[in-house]
């Protein structure tokens, strides 16, 4: 019997795979959050440029609203300059008799949308919507 | 007299080796949270979810919606993109002239004026940069865009007010 001997082939390969486990789940861990941090500063900035766009919406006229269909936001999306490739559209669809519902919606390129609805009003030409 | 042991323990070269070994590991998951942390601090994110720039947004929110004019002046204040006035409706003792005042990097003040009685002044600060526009509306009424940059200059707010509509 050996007074002293080295690790065994086994030995050394159980270490390294706790030791790739570990910095394996850290750079996951790394990975995830920065992904995460990233999706939530998206969506902070997207409900923003949403905001804007139905307070815009809120103010275009009763009649015109119809020809809003398909068409993309009119508020300027500044705010989303530098993010992946994304696209805005807008949808308006009758809800009820003198209701129409207006749906604002951000499509990014990997297919992930945001979007909002507004409901407006036939208020009859008065500024209440 | 004692006994010589079949199996010694580990040679100082070996742990030296070892801890050596360990602290390149622990040197590498430090400098990533390193990285971790000055990463967070790049993001926009930080300043949104600043209590005061929400504090902020939410008081110009407020008192725009509220309001029913925007003064060209008022005292030594005008309307610039730093400067914003609002003329809110009061009761009984006339209307109240609030300003907000951007002026300054990183702080936002607060001033209303109830006829010629000053209130008390509200400051907000760790706030970042903030500009003033004009956005003209569809129905070419005039709402207020209110837009705020971080440390890094980069755009994070970007918001549209407008005064509601009255009965």
């Amino acid at each position: 019997m050996r007074g002293s001997r080295g690790f065994s082939l086994i030995e050394v390969l159980a270490g390294l795979l706790i030791l790739s486990f570990v910095i394996t789940t850290s750079l996951g861990v790394f990975y995830h959050r920065e992904r995460t941090h990233r999706r939530a500063e998206e969506m902070m900035l997207v409900w923003q440029v949403l905001g804007n766009e139905s307070e815009v919406v809120r103010r275009i006229p009763w009649a015109n609203l119809g020809a809003l269909n398909g068409q993309p936001f009119r508020s300027d999306l500044d705010l989303l300059a530098g993010f992946d490739e994304f696209s805005s559209r807008i949808e308006v669809a009758d809800a009820k008799p003198m209701l129409k519902d207006v749906t604002l919606t951000l499509t990014w390129g990997d297919g992930r949308t945001a979007s909002v609805s507004v409901l407006r009003g036939d208020t009859g030409g008065s500024t209440l919507w | 007299m004692v006994a010589r042991r079949d199996r010694c323990g580990f040679s100082l070269l070996e742990l030296t080796v070892s801890i050596a070994i360990f602290g390149i590991f622990l040197l590498i998951l430090t400098g990533l949270a390193t990285q971790m942390a000055r990463f967070d601090r790049t993001f926009r994110l930080e300043l949104m979810t600043h209590p005061q720039t929400m504090a902020v947004l939410a008081r110009v929110q407020r008192d725009v919606h509220a309001s029913v004019a925007y003064p060209a002046s008022y005292g030594e204040f005008s309307q610039n993109p730093r400067t914003l006035l609002l003329t809110l409706p009061g009761e009984g003792e006339g209307a109240i002239t609030v300003i907000y005042d951007f002026s300054a990097d990183d702080e936002v003040r607060r001033l209303a004026f109830r006829g010629e009685t000053a209130e008390p002044t509200w400051i907000a600060r760790g706030t970042g940069v903030y500009e003033i526009s004009s956005y003209e509306m569809p129905d070419e009424r005039v709402a207020v865009r209110l837009r705020g940059r971080d440390r890094e200059g980069r755009m994070a707010v970007d918001q549209i007010y407008q005064p509601h509509p009255r009965f």
